[in-house]
């Protein structure tokens, strides 16, 4: 088999004089997810649509499993090619079942065949088909609907799917739903999909490959991982969103992980602290001054050595050579103090006043955060020292 | 009420015969207007350009007063059946034609868009997609055209071709109101009841999908389309 499902060669595309689509070239994988993404206008789906020939380009050459597409007859071609689109287009006079078989049957299927194709592709996308294979696609909600959008566009299991803003009229919830049903069904059946999209989260969350269009030509494509790394010009990184760099694992702050510290005054004693261990939960205190400067670290290690002394204040026993960092410190400088330290760092400003504490609960919530698609934005300030689990 | 019984029972044999003419006069007119007029708009549907200069000839005929029209018929065709049955099929061209172009054209681009990227042929849209979402538009057009065929074949009787009219031209020439609605009635109820029939068969060929549709809001109600000409030209063009 060919390596690449579909690929442009200097496609263009123009409506008289005007051009949509210049000079694009890019190839997708067998078995890819690709996500078009860019500003309204800018030729998305007018490149999708050039895929199943229903619009044909000006110039350049497209090949779909190396073929070019324009040596294949355009029915045929779209037969084997799935298409879903946001507005959803079920037919309204048909039940679901008949809706989701409409390709088998006008392939000359065996009846019998495409009934429980659809059965089966109703089971897939998860809705009962007992319940709701007689049904009417006025019948069912937006999301149920572009359920059965998709399980139309499996029907005849085409290896590539094309899908232009499937997602983008449903309701958050609904849509985050289906993408993480794509995802699953994606995991199992691997199909090659060009997917459009506006919407950078699902972009992130969906693909494996990212191409940012603008006025009808590539910005970049690459990786989601690669565009937040490496963004090619202020409009990558003025698209991606700013906010997502910063979350961004690779490219954070010490100050994007620091948690509130808890904190002790130098003159208080060893049992004092113990307490304050145990109701904070932290297994270490940061010592500081009235004026919250820092001063040293108390830990479970000093405590416990000198706890017989009653003498003791906290003052004689913390420790004064931990490593600090500023807010500004990059996180993989933050993660190498970490570890010849004790999992939690001082980050201190200027005039050494504590900030607060960087510790391993708080640099893993960032990464989770991170790939789980940057729902939770803001920096959480409930984590204390070491807290972990 | 008592001379009206009396001016029935007088034209009683010519009634039979009169309802029979006017029934086959209408009937062949609608049909072959409807033969003539679905292919037609949907024909102006994919040549959209032909659409403006063709609606508007076929409204300029119904512009013509019903009996100038047939009275046209006579230098071309003489008199008697198959002139009035040409005038009253022209005479229904227009609401049929018109509600199957813009029927059609209405229907939902995104669902054209769909059945072509699903690989539809254009005829599989057409009869899958594209009639059964326009059909009923389609239908109400046909109910226009029956009503007002059979209002007009009461005109027949000028150019020799029979029907309700015979009697009521008769009950004029003698002044007489009971004869006069012994013609006048049946061709009124015959309008009704066709309208009626016209009627159960657009809910019987409506599918329930189309119905749950409406019931939701998601689809205009079938009226009748009263779609102006220069609008029509305008989207045409
Ligand atoms: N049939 C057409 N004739 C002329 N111009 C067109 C036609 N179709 C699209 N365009 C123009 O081509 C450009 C790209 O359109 P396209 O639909 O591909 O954009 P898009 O990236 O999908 O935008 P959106 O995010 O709004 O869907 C737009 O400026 C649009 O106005
Ligand atoms: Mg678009």
């Amino acid at each position: 088999m060919e390596k690449f499902a579909v690929e442009f060669r200097n496609v263009s595309k123009s409506y008289g004089d005007h051009p949509v689509v210049r000079d694009i070239s890019f190839a997708v994988a067998v078995g890819q997810l690709v996500t078009l993404i860019g500003p309204s206008g800018c030729g998305k789906t007018t490149t999708l649509k050039m895929v199943n020939r229903l619009i044909e380009p000006t110039s350049g050459t497209l090949l779909v499993h190396g073929e070019d597409v324009r040596r294949r007859n355009p029915v045929e071609l779209r037969r084997s090619i799935g298409y879903v689109i946001q507005q959803i287009g079920l037919f309204p006079h048909l039940t679901i079942e008949e809706n989701i078989a409409l390709v088998p049957r006008l392939n000359r299927q065996d009846k019998r065949a495409y009934l429980r194709r659809a059965e089966e592709l109703l089971d897939l996308i998860g809705l009962d088909p007992a319940r709701f294979r007689h049904r009417y696609p006025g019948e069912l909600s937006g999301g149920q609907q572009q359920r059965v959008g998709v399980a139309r566009a499996l029907a005849a299991d085409p290896d590539i799917i094309l899908m232009d803003e499937p997602f983008s009229a449903l309701d958050p919830i609904s849509r985050e739903s289906l993408q993480d049903e794509l995802l699953r069904l994606q995991g199992t059946l691997r199909k090659t999909i060009l997917f459009v999209t506006h919407d950078m989260d699902e972009a992130m969350k969906l693909a494996d490959n990212i191409i940012l269009m603008k006025d009808g030509e590539i910005v970049q494509a690459d990786s989601p991982d690669q565009i937040l790394r490496h963004p090619k010009d202020e409009f990558v990184r003025d698209f991606v969103g700013e906010k997502r760099f910063r979350q961004a694992a690779w490219s954070a702050v010490a100050g994007d992980v620091m948690t509130n510290a808890v904190t002790i005054s130098p003159s208080r004693g060893l049992a004092e602290a113990v307490h304050l261990m145990g109701r904070q939960r932290v297994n270490g205190l940061m010592v500081t001054d009235n004026h919250q400067h820092y001063l040293g670290v108390v830990g479970a290690e000093e405590v416990y050595r000198n706890y017989g002394n009653e003498r003791q204040t906290v003052a004689d026993v913390m420790n004064r050579d931990l490593p600090v960092v500023s807010e500004d410190t990059p996180l993989p400088r933050v993660l190498a103090a970490m570890e010849s330290g004790r999992g939690y760092l001082p980050v201190l400003d200027a005039n050494r006043k504590l900030l607060g504490v960087v510790t391993r609960a708080s640099v893993i919530r960032l990464v989770v955060e991170t790939y789980r698609g940057g729902a939770a934005n803001e920096r959480t300030d409930a984590g204390v020292v070491a807290k972990l689990g | 009420m008592n001379a009206l019984m009396q001016a029935l029972s007088q034209n009683w044999g010519d009634l039979a015969t009169a309802l029979g003419q006017h029934l086959f006069l209408s009937l062949v007119a609608v049909v072959l207007g409807c033969v003539i007029s679905v292919p037609l708009g949907v024909y102006l549907t994919r040549h959209r350009r032909l659409a403006g200069p063709v609606l508007t000839v076929v409204s300029v005929i119904q512009t013509i007063p019903s009996l100038a029209l047939l009275g046209f018929m006579i230098p071309l065709l003489g008199i008697g059946t198959v002139p009035a049955v040409i005038a009253l099929t022209l005479y229904a061209l227009l609401p049929m034609v018109r509600n199957t172009y813009t029927g059609i054209q209405e229907v939902d681009r995104s669902l054209i868009e769909s059945a072509t990227g699903m690989g539809m042929t254009r005829r599989q849209i057409l009869w899958m997609v594209e009639l059964p979402m326009a059909r009923g538009i389609i239908i109400a057009g046909v109910r226009t055209s029956a009503v007002t065929t059979i209002g007009v074949a009461t005109l027949a009787t000028f150019i020799g071709a029979g029907g309700l009219g015979d009697i009521i031209m008769r009950g004029i020439d003698m002044i007489d109101t009971p004869t006069i609605l012994v013609g006048a009635i049946p061709a009124a109820l015959l309008a009704i009841v066709f309208d009626v029939l016209l009627m159960w068969l657009d809910r019987w060929l409506t599918p329930r999908g189309l119905r749950v549709a409406a019931r939701s809001g998601q689809r205009r109600a079938d009226g009748n389309v009263t779609v102006e000409t220069a609008d029509i030209r305008r989207r045409g063009a």
